[in-house]
């Protein structure tokens, strides 16, 4: 396990340790190692989905009990925080992805941890001090930073580790990012009610307790992943011509990717995925009770259980695109996905609950899928040199889309409820405009063509 | 040590996960055994990213 190549200087051993050089695996070393330090960094700054649990509590810090409305924090105030971790993240992924791809994944992950863990921290320290500013610099600023390192980390190591089967490998990791969720709400909750006391819900405490939490399994991660030798290649796999069909492509850099029809294409193809994927996911629990008339506990169940969808779903269809590929799957989530769309409003209209978890399961699976599909797409375009620094600039796609879209959605339901439309028939126009965003996804999808050679690398640095 | 750690690694991984997801199921166990009939109406959030954001990337 020891890295293969000797230290250049002695006297900077702990720097040298985290650089590429150090990463390299030696014979022997199993390339399966790799997705759990890839999960191990994607589950815990996969929190952020869950971080909406703080969000009550966290206008309570004065108040206690009761809401103190003129000292309190307020709702809309406590939700800017996750909408600026957002933002950050998919800027740091743009900003910092040249430096990923230069510095190797370790010391990527290393940084990723450092910013995600200390953002809790200051959070921490700004809500004992009720300074809501350190709270959006602490988790907002700072972690989001460490959300962009920590997502696009890996990406580019697993699929040179997995020529073979690039899908899946970043399914993998991206499955763990849709896990986060699940086990950052629940840990959270407990953890507040672990601390809490009269009159503190136990926001600080459980903010500095994830801090450690969340460094010991990202620090893991750090520790475990390696990059495979430069000669390297799985057993018995013969790599297929560059530029094939079956292969990936010559590879682009990332400044001329971004000149490229294709990336804009990919980029429009994520923002649709996403946006779509938003209209059922952000309006789950209450679309549920709003469209059967179930209470808050179903309504809650209904959105669990998606989230177990949209983590199966990575790992479940960019390993099925290994095999059809990749424009060939994404037709099928925007196709299908559209039609599981409009056939929504009869699943009401004929009162099957169960036809109705049926097909917006399927359709979250299809979104997660979409998420995880991509990184596979990218490097079938523009080759594995730079695909993480490709990936981390398409990211903003997502960016956008998870800020504007549930507003958009939110504002089209409301003024549908206020225009007296009955709550049960109040999502059938979100709906309806979610297969419109899917079909523009579709045409995006369908004109991707391979990239012209005029864009390709000459010589590939080292 | 190279033997050992393969599965170490993946349960290091998989014990969270798993555990996320088993209170995810059983949260979702009223959406199975016939939740109670609510009120129609209910009020609607009003966050900047919209009700509580599950929109994962």
């Amino acid at each position: 396990m020891r890295p293969e190549t000797p230290p250049d200087s002695m006297s900077v051993p702990l720097l040298h340790c985290l650089s590429r050089e150090a990463t390299v695996a030696g014979p022997g070393f199993s390339r399966w190692l790799v997705p759990p330090a890839a999960i191990a960094v994607h589950m815990c700054i996969g929190e952020v989905y869950g971080f909406s649990v703080f969000n009550e509590p966290m206008t309570r810090l004065i108040g206690g009990a009761a809401h103190d409305p003129t000292r309190d924090w307020t709702i809309p105030q406590v939700g800017w925080i996750y909408s600026i971790a957002l933002v950050l993240l998919g800027l740091s992924a743009a900003v910092f992805g040249k430096w990923v791809e230069r510095s190797g994944p370790r010391k990527t992950m290393v940084a990723s941890a450092v910013c995600f863990c200390s953002g809790l921290v200051l959070s921490a320290i700004g809500v004992r001090l009720h300074a809501l500013w350190l709270v959006y610099l602490g988790y907002g600023v700072v972690g989001g930073i460490g959300l962009g390192l920590g997502y696009i980390a890996p990406v580019s190591t697993l699929m040179k580790w997995f020529p073979d089967r690039p899908g899946m490998a970043t399914g993998m990791a991206i499955m763990g990012f849709g896990g986060g969720a699940l086990i950052g709400a629940p840990l959270g909750v407990s953890l507040m009610a672990h601390f809490k006391s009269a009159g503190d819900p136990g926001v600080a405490p459980a903010f500095l307790t994830m801090a450690g939490l969340y460094a010991a399994w990202m620090l893991f991660g750090a520790w475990l992943v390696r990059v495979p030798a430069a000669d390297w290649k799985p057993e018995g796999w013969q790599p297929a011509a560059a530029g094939s069909k079956a292969g990936p492509a010559r590879s682009v850099s990332v400044d001329q990717a971004w000149k490229t029809p294709q990336f804009w294409l990919l980029w429009l193809v994520l923002c649709m995925n996403v946006s779509a994927g938003i209209g059922v996911l952000g309006q789950a629990s209450l679309m549920c009770q709003d469209m059967f008339g179930v209470g808050a506990a179903v309504g809650g169940g209904f959105a669990g259980l998606l989230s177990i969808f949209n983590m199966g779903g990575r790992f479940l269809w960019s390993s099925v695109s290994d095999l059809t590929g990749r424009r060939t799957v994404y037709a099928i989530y925007f196709l299908l996905g559209a039609l599981l769309y409009a056939l929504v409003p009869w699943t009401q209209k004929i009162g099957s609950r169960t036809l109705f978890v049926a097909v917006t399961a399927l359709i979250i699976s299809m979104y997660g899928g979409g998420f995880a599909t991509i990184p596979a797409y990218l490097r079938d375009l523009f080759g594995t040199h730079q695909v993480g620094a490709i990936h981390g600039r398409l990211i903003t796609a997502w960016s956008l889309a998870a800020v504007v879209g549930p507003g958009l959605i939110n504002y089209i339901s409301t003024a549908k409820k206020k225009a007296g439309v009955p709550a049960a028939e109040a999502y059938n126009g979100t709906l309806y405009l979610m297969c419109g965003l899917l079909l523009v996804g579709l045409v995006a999808n369908l004109l991707v063509r391979p990239v012209h050679p005029r864009h390709h690398l000459q010589t590939i640095a080292p | 040590m190279k033997t050992v750690l393969l599965p170490i690694a993946w349960i290091l991984v998989l014990a969270p996960l798993s555990w996320g997801v088993a209170r995810s199921v059983q949260r979702s166990m009223p959406l199975f055994t016939g939740g109670t009939t609510a009120a129609p109406e209910k009020p609607v959030p009003t966050g900047p990213a919209g009700p509580a954001s599950t929109n994962r990337p």
